[in-house]
């Protein structure tokens, strides 16, 4: 796995059914595979951590990012999009 | 797999603690474009910027976007303008003017706030060419926009240029007036150096030196309230706290040292350094003085201030180093007065003054920085400012760095406000007594006995 085709995903919100639908349906649409998925709710707020590859996917990233957005508009959620690379840059020795 | 409290920690980093990328400064050699039609000249300074920089912003935006950490500016440095208009020079010559304008409308061009780089190198003596740039300071800070200028005085290997210090008392003088009707905003744009970097990414001193690449990347992490917010929540002792401050200083160099490469090689040139500055801005808790404070000192300059310095600074380096090979720069911590609310706010309750400024200088990588004065305040008496500045980099083997302000009209105890970055701050009151007979004497201080290391 390429660490730079890897790109990690955070969203926090006010917690309702059809977050993550949303969100795995356009990762989904893009042909990105989730590598990993965790999320809690603690008193209403909604946390999500996901990790998807895009190696088999054509999509550049800001349009990516753009899509996403738009999910979190939609669902009323804070959603970021980064390069996995700048956390373990920072992170790891 | 990366951790999510990993994650969240960047995150916050950046949310709430005003993490970023201060600067993405790409330095360019313009030695080549030298001609001795000054109008020629000008013109190809204008063409190479822009044909080399154009692509910066959008790479810039691309890397920010990616990473997710913020690249609040995009800087060209050049080499010395001082160092090429020489085949240019006639009598009376105002060619460095026209260089400038040329800079100042591809800055304009390719979107840049600041470029850097209208300098001269004069710590040993003045050419015919570097004396006509000095001359023209003041002129072609006053009629541009973005032009920052920078002129080393003094260096550890050569010693004080005197008759260079004497001149640029009056340099910083004449640009305080030509630019009065913006406080002397001209003086913001203007830094006296001894042991200026060849590779400072930092505007006003920036400037693509001598020994570099035809063109490359560097990079200034920037991230006050980070370490505010660690020695906030540190309780223990000086030995952990310059431990908690190493590691976060760790973590802010490896993200500046990706997103410099990252643009490099969009640019597809060399990546040349990472400054690990600690550089304050206005924003409330985006300040160097307020870490000092939360060290456990009531107001920014009350005794213990040189010493909390002296920590944050070397644990910020001893950090960095670890994170990257390619450390250069300033790379320290910035005392500015107006761009840094806290240290601003020592000034008006009296805690800060100019001495004690000038002795933190010795332990951080600048000196008197953004400092308003006197519009009164004779140009003998800033020269010996500069002086002494210079005195302390050239004696301890450091940068040292002058960016006095003789704020026309205004005396001590007044305010004065440059806006945005430049922030606003009380005047600072000088000394009463004169130097005018010691910057009127001339010549060379020798270099310090320690300058002979062969």
């Amino acid at each position: 796995m390429n660490e730079e085709d890897v790109v990690v995903i955070t969203v926090e919100g006010s917690d309702h059914p059809g977050i993550v639908a949303g969100i795995t349906q356009a990762l989904a649409d893009v042909d990105a595979n989730i590598l990993d998925i965790s999320q809690t709710v603690v008193r209403e707020v909604f946390t999500m951590l996901l990790f998807a590859d895009l190696k088999n996917s054509d999509i550049e990233f800001n349009e990516l990012k753009e899509r996403l957005n738009q999910v979190g508009d939609e669902q009323g959620v804070r959603i970021t999009v980064q390069s996995e690379e700048i956390f373990t840059q920072m992170h790891r020795v | 797999m990366i951790s999510s409290e990993e994650i969240f920690e960047t995150i916050d980093m950046v949310a709430i603690e005003n993490l970023d990328i201060r600067t993405v400064t790409l330095g360019i050699n313009i030695a080549g474009c030298s001609s001795s039609n000054p109008k020629k000249l000008a013109e190809n300074v204008e063409e190479k910027i822009i044909e080399k920089g154009e692509r910066l912003s959008e790479a810039a935006d691309r890397i920010e976007s990616r990473y997710g950490i913020p690249i609040v500016n995009r800087r060209i440095s050049v080499s010395p303008v001082g160092e090429m208009i020489a085949p240019a020079l006639k009598n009376d010559d105002e060619v460095g003017v026209e260089v400038a304008l040329a800079m100042d409308n591809a800055a304009k061009e390719i979107g840049v706030d600041f470029i850097g780089g209208y300098s001269a190198l004069v710590d040993r003596g003045m050419t015919k060419a570097s004396n006509c740039l000095l001359n023209t300071i003041p002129k072609a800070l006053s009629q541009t926009e973005r032009v920052c200028s920078s002129v080393e005085v003094a260096s550890t290997r050569s010693g004080i240029n005197m008759d260079a210090v004497k001149k640029s008392g009056e340099i910083v003088k004449e640009t305080a007036e030509k630019t009065s009707e913006d406080g002397g905003l001209g003086c913001a744009k203007l830094g006296f150096f001894a042991n200026a970097p060849p590779d400072n990414p930092f505007m006003p001193g920036a400037m693509h030196g001598p020994g570099n690449e035809e063109s490359s990347i560097s990079v200034a992490i920037s991230g006050p309230g980070v370490v505010r917010s660690v020695v906030e929540t540190t309780d223990g002792d000086f030995s952990e706290l310059s431990e908690a401050i190493k590691k976060t200083s760790f973590k802010m160099t490896r993200a500046g040292e990706l997103v410099g490469r990252k643009v490099a090689e969009q640019l597809d040139v060399k990546f040349n350094i990472v400054d690990l500055s600690l550089a304050p801005t206005p924003a409330e808790g985006d300040s160097v003085a307020m870490i000092l404070e939360k060290m456990g000192i009531e107001g920014c300059g009350a005794p213990g201030s040189t010493a909390a310095l002296a920590l944050l600074t070397d644990a910020v380096k001893k950090g960095g180093m670890m994170a990257t090979p390619n450390v250069g720069g300033l790379s320290g911590s910035f005392i500015p007065v107006t761009e840094d609310s806290r240290m601003a706010r020592a000034v008006e309750q009296g805690s800060m003054n100019i001495e004690k400024l000038e002795a933190m200088s010795s332990v951080c990588s600048v000196g008197l920085d953004m400092v308003p004065i006197p519009g009164d305040t004779s140009p003998e008496t800033i020269s010996a400012i500069i002086a002494d500045e210079c005195a302390i980099g050239m004696m301890n083997n450091k940068t040292t760095g002058i960016r006095l302000i003789p704020v026309p009209g205004k005396k001590s105890g007044d305010t004065v406000s440059f806006g945005g970055l430049l922030g606003e701050s009380t005047i600072m009151s000088v000394s009463k007594y004169k130097s005018t007979k010691f910057s009127q004497r001339g010549g060379r201080i020798p270099a310090p006995i320690h300058s002979l290391k062969n």
